[in-house]
C-alpha cells in the first residue's frame, strides 16, 4: 500500500485531533493525572519493544503494535481492557498483519511470562497471569476497535527517503530512526501523517547531532507548524525522561491505574 | 482481565450477521477459504424482495483470526478500484468465533464462463456474446492488477475462478478480481493438499520461473497467469492444461506443467530467457528435458490450431503477457496501452456491451446437513435459471456476434438442463474447483479404476480397453500404460475421458457427458 497514504484508513479514519483524546481520555482522567496516564503509556510502549525484541520482530511489527495499543485507548478506557493482556495481543496481530510469520499462541504466553519475570520484575510481583482463551478473546475487541483498520504507516520508510535526499549520512540515519521509536512514548502517531513525524525527527537528530540542513529543510514544502507541535511532543517526552524513574514509580502508577470489573458491579 | 460491562455495552452495540441478513441454505461456493453464501438484507420489504440488491457473505474456514483471515482483511480495507472485490464489512462472531466477511454479490466468474462457451462448442450449437466481451474482460482484468500492482500488493492465484463478472445491476458486466493468494506462500498448510479443494493446487496458471523454482512471487508472475486466462478465453481451453497428479507442494518443480507449456510455447532458447540458467531448477530441466523434443511447437501454431490468426492484435499482445523470461514480459500499464484496446471494438465497462447474458446465474449448494431447505432453495433458483435462459436464446439471434475474438461459438442448454437429471448429493459444476472438487481426490482414483461406475467405465494402466481419440474434456492425448494414467469411458457414447478430467465427476455420480449430454448416475 505504499503510495496511497491518501486513500488509506490511517489517513481517513486515524488521525485525531487533540480535542478528541482529551475527550476519549476524561474517564481515565478523572483517577490519573495527565503526567501519570503519559507515563503508563511510555511503560507499556517499553513493554512491546521488549517482547517485541525477544520475539525477533521487525521494528516495523512493532511499531505497528505499538499504534494499535495507542488506537484502541485511544477509543476506550484503561479499564475496559487490562493492557498487560492488550499488549501481547497487539504484538500477535502485528505480526501476523506484517507477514512475518504467525507467532504461535504458546509461543507468545512463554515469551510474555518471560519477559514480565525477567524484564518487569520491577512492576510485576506475580507470574504472568493470561493464557490463550485470553488472547483470543481479546483480540476480536482489539480487532472490532480498530474498525478492522490494520495497514498502518510508519515513519521509517519516509525516513529513509529523506536521508537518502539529505545525503547518505549514516550517523544522522541511526539517531533519527531511535527518535522515531521515542516518538512512539508520545501520541504523535494518533496525531501526525508519518512523513511529518519523519522530518520531525530528523530535525531532531539535527540538532542534537549539531548538523546543519537548513537550507534543506527550508526547501522542503511542508507545514513547518506542524512539524513544530511534533517537535514539542518529543522533547516533552525527553524532558519527562531527564527527571522520571520509571523503577520507583511504576507499581504504585499500576496499583491506581483503573481496572476491569469481571462481575457486574452494585 | 476484560471488564464486565464493557462486554455487556460491546456485546449489546454488535450487530450480529444473521440478524441483519438472511442467508440459510444459500451457499454459492465452498473452498478452503470457506463457505459463500448469497444474501439478502433482513430489512428489505416484502414488496421490493425481487429488486433488493445481493449481497455475497464468506464465512471464513476455520475459528479466529488466521494469517491469511488478517492479511484479507488488512488488505480488502484498504483497496478500493472498480475492478478490485469490494469489502462492504466484517463481523465478527463473538459466541463461534467465526468471521464474516460482506461483499457485494457477483453472479458470474470466468470459470464458468469459459465452461459455458466449452460446453456450447462441444455442442455445436451457436453462442451469440457480446462484441468484444474478450478484450472488455482482459482490460478490466488488467486494470484492477495495475491498481493492485501499484500498491504494492502482488494477486499470487490468478485464475478464472478468481474472476468475477457482476450480472444484471448498476455494476452490470463489470468485472471484480477476488481471492488475492493473501497468504499462500505463508502458511504451512495443516492438512495434505489433497485433502483440499484442488483450486489452491492449479498449476495451470503458474509462471515457469516459479516451476524452475523461483522463491519470489513478483508481478510478472501474475501477469503470465493473465496471458493464460487471456488465451483461455479466446479458445475456450486452458492453454497449459495439465493432468494434476503428483502434486507435492514441497517442491515447486513439476515436470509435466514445464512439458505441456513447452509443448505449447516451444522450448526456451537462451538468447529468449538469458536467466534460465540462474533458476534453482534449471539442472533438473536440462537433466528431464530435450530441447529436440519440442521443435515443431509455438504459440503461433497453438493458438492457429484455434483459429487466432498471427497477425491479430490479440495474438500480438498474447505473445508479449506469455513471454517466458519474467523480465522482459509486459507490465499491466504497458498491456493496457497495447493497440489491441484501440481497434474497434473498443473495451466496454459492462463486458457483456448491453447483450441479455447467457450464463447461468449461480445454484445453491446442497449441505448434507440441511438437505431439505436447500433443495426448495434449488428448484426456486433453477426454475429462475430456466426463466433467464428461456430470455436470452430467444433474444441471441437478434444480437450480432462479433467478427473477432469469441465468434459465434455454439450455445447449449447443458448448463440449465443438468439439474433436473441431478442426483441428491453435491453436485461438482457448482463448485469454483478447476473441473475438479473438494469431495475427495482420492476417492476418485479407486472409483475410476475399478471398473464400471454408474454408466461409466472406468481403465487405465493395463486394463484390456485402451482410449481412443482424445479426452473429451481437454482434448489431450491419452499416454500408454507406462505412465500409470486412468482413463474412464462414457457409456452412452463412447467418449474417453482421463480420470484426471471427468473422473470425479463420475465419482460424484452427477456428472454429464460432455459430448453426448448423458447424464451417469
Amino acid at each position: 500500500m505504499a503510495g496511497n497514504f491518501w486513500q488509506s484508513s490511517h489517513y481517513q479514519q486515524w488521525l485525531l485531533d487533540k480535542q478528541d483524546l482529551v475527550r476519549e481520555r476524561q474517564l481515565d482522567l478523572q483517577v490519573l493525572s495527565e503526567e501519570e496516564y503519559q507515563k503508563l503509556f511510555i511503560f507499556f510502549s517499553n513493554f512491546i519493544q521488549i517482547l517485541g525484541e525477544h520475539l525477533k520482530l521487525r521494528q516495523q511489527v512493532i511499531a505497528t503494535a505499538t499504534v494499535y495499543f495507542k488506537r484502541f485507548y485511544a477509543r476506550n478506557s484503561l479499564k475496559y481492557i487490562d493492557p498487560l493482556l492488550l499488549a501481547p495481543t497487539c504484538v500477535g496481530l502485528a505480526s501476523k498483519v506484517e507477514e512475518f510469520g504467525v507467532i504461535s499462541n504458546s509461543r507468545l504466553i512463554t515469551t510474555c511470562s518471560t519477559v514480565v519475570k525477567n524484564k518487569f520484575s520491577y512492576a510485576y510481583t506475580t507470574d504472568f497471569p493470561y493464557r490463550t482463551n485470553n488472547i483470543l478473546e481479546c483480540e476480536f475487541y482489539l480487532l472490532e476497535n480498530l474498525d478492522c483498520c490494520l495497514i498502518v504507516y510508519q515513519p521509517y520508510r519516509p525516513l529513509i527517503q529523506l536521508i537518502q535526499d539529505i545525503g547518505n549520512d549514516e550517523q544522522l540515519f541511526s539517531l533519527a530512526w531511535r527518535v522515531v521509536n521515542d516518538s512512539l512514548r508520545t501520541d504523535v502517531c494518533l496525531l501526525y501523517p508519518p512523513y511529518q513525524i519523519a522530518i520531525a525527527c530528523l530535525e531532531i537528530a539535527c540538532v542534537i547531532l549539531g548538523k546543519d540542513h537548513k537550507n534543506w529543510f527550508a526547501e522542503l514544502s511542508v507545514d513547518i507548524e506542524k512539524i513544530q507541535e511534533i517537535t514539542r511532543y518529543i522533547i516533552s517526552l525527553f524532558e519527562l525522561w531527564k527527571t522520571y524513574e520509571e523503577k520507583k514509580d511504576i507499581q504504585a502508577l499500576l496499583a491506581k491505574m483503573p481496572k476491569p470489573k469481571q462481575s457486574p458491579s452494585r | 482481565m476484560m471488564d464486565y460491562e464493557f462486554k455487556i455495552k460491546t456485546s449489546n452495540e454488535r450487530t450480529k450477521v444473521e440478524d441483519l441478513f438472511e442467508f440459510e441454505g444459500c451457499k454459492v461456493g465452498r473452498g478452503t477459504y470457506g463457505h459463500v453464501y448469497k444474501a439478502k438484507r433482513k430489512d428489505s420489504t416484502e414488496k421490493d424482495k425481487d429488486n433488493v440488491k445481493d449481497y455475497a457473505l464468506k464465512q471464513i474456514e476455520g475459528t479466529g483470526l488466521s494469517m491469511s483471515a488478517c492479511r484479507e482483511i488488512a488488505l480488502l480495507r484498504e483497496l478500493k478500484h472498480p475492478n478490485v472485490i469490494n469489502l462492504i464489512r466484517v463481523f465478527l462472531s463473538h459466541n463461534d468465533r467465526k468471521v464474516w466477511l460482506l461483499f457485494d454479490f457477483a453472479e458470474h466468474d470466468l470459470w464458468h464462463i469459459i465452461k459455458f462457451h466449452r460446453a456450447a462448442k462441444a455442442n455445436k450449437k451457436p453462442l451469440m456474446v457480446a462484441k468484444g466481451m474478450v478484450k472488455s474482460l482482459l482490460y478490466q482484468i488488467l486494470d484492477g492488477i495495475h491498481y493492485l500492482h501499484s500498491n504494492w500488493v502482488l494477486h499470487r492465484d490468478l485464475k478464472p475462478a478468481n474472476i468475477l463478472v457482476m450480472g444484471e445491476g448498476i455494476e452490470r458486466g463489470r468485472v471484480k478480481i477476488a481471492d488475492m493468494g493473501f497468504a499462500r506462500l505463508f502458511n504451512a498448510p495443516l492438512k495434505p493438499l489433497a485433502d483440499l479443494d484442488p483450486v489452491v493446487v492449479t498449476f495451470w496458471y503458474r509462471a515457469p520461473e516459479l516451476l524452475l523454482g523461483a522463491r519470489h512471487y513478483t508481478k510478472a508472475i501474475d501477469i503470465w497467469a493473465i496471458g493464460c486466462i487471456f488465451a483461455e478465453l479466446l479458445t475456450s481451453e486452458p492453454i497449459f492444461h495439465c493432468r494434476q497428479e503428483d502434486i507435492k507442494t514441497s517442491n515447486p518443480y513439476h515436470h509435466d506443467q514445464l512439458d505441456r507449456i513447452f509443448n505449447v510455447m516451444g522450448f526456451p532458447l537462451e538468447k529468449e530467457w538469458e536467466d534460465i540458467r540462474k533458476m534453482p531448477e534449471h539442472p533438473t530441466l536440462i537433466k528431464d528435458f530435450k530441447k529436440s523434443n519440442y521443435t515443431n511447437c509455438s504459440l503461433i501454431k497453438y493458438m492457429d490450431r484455434h483459429k487466432i490468426k498471427q497477425e491479430s492484435k490479440a495474438f500480438h499482445l498474447l505473445q508479449k503477457l506469455l513471454l517466458m523470461d519474467p523480465t522482459r514480459r509486459i507490465t499491466s500499464e504497458q498491456a493496457m496501452q497495447d493497440p489491441y484496446f484501440l481497434e474497434d471494438p473498443l473495451p466496454n465497462s459492462d463486458v457483456f456491451a448491453g447483450c441479455p447474458i447467457p450464463y447461468p446465474k449461480r445454484e445453491f449448494l446442497t449441505d448434507d446437513d440441511q438437505d431439505d431447505k436447500s433443495d426448495a432453495n434449488k428448484r426456486q433458483n433453477q426454475a429462475a435459471n430456466q426463466q433467464q435462459q428461456h430470455r436470452s436464446s430467444s433474444l441471441s439471434t437478434t444480437n450480432t456476434a462479433g467478427s473477432g475474438d469469441v465468434a459465434r461459438e455454439p450455445i447449449s442448454a447443458l448448463s440449465c438442463a443438468a439439474p433436473a437429471a441431478a442426483a441428491p448429493g453435491p453436485r461438482l459444476d457448482r463448485l469454483d474447483a478447476e473441473g475438479l472438487a473438494l469431495a475427495g481426490l482420492r476417492g476418485l482414483r479407486k472409483r475410476a479404476a475399478s471398473g464400471s461406475v454408474d454408466g461409466w467405465s472406468g481403465g487405465g494402466g493395463g486394463a484390456t480397453a485402451s482410449p481412443d481419440g482424445v479426452c473429451q474434456s481437454c482434448f489431450g492425448k491419452f499416454h500408454d500404460d507406462t505412465n500409470g494414467e486412468e482413463w474412464i469411458q462414457c457409456l452412452s457414447c463412447s467418449g474417453w475421458y482421463h480420470a484426471k478430467c471427468q473422473g470425479l465427476q463420475a465419482y460424484l455420480h452427477t456428472f454429464q457427458c460432455l459430448r453426448c449430454k448423458q447424464a451417469a448416475g
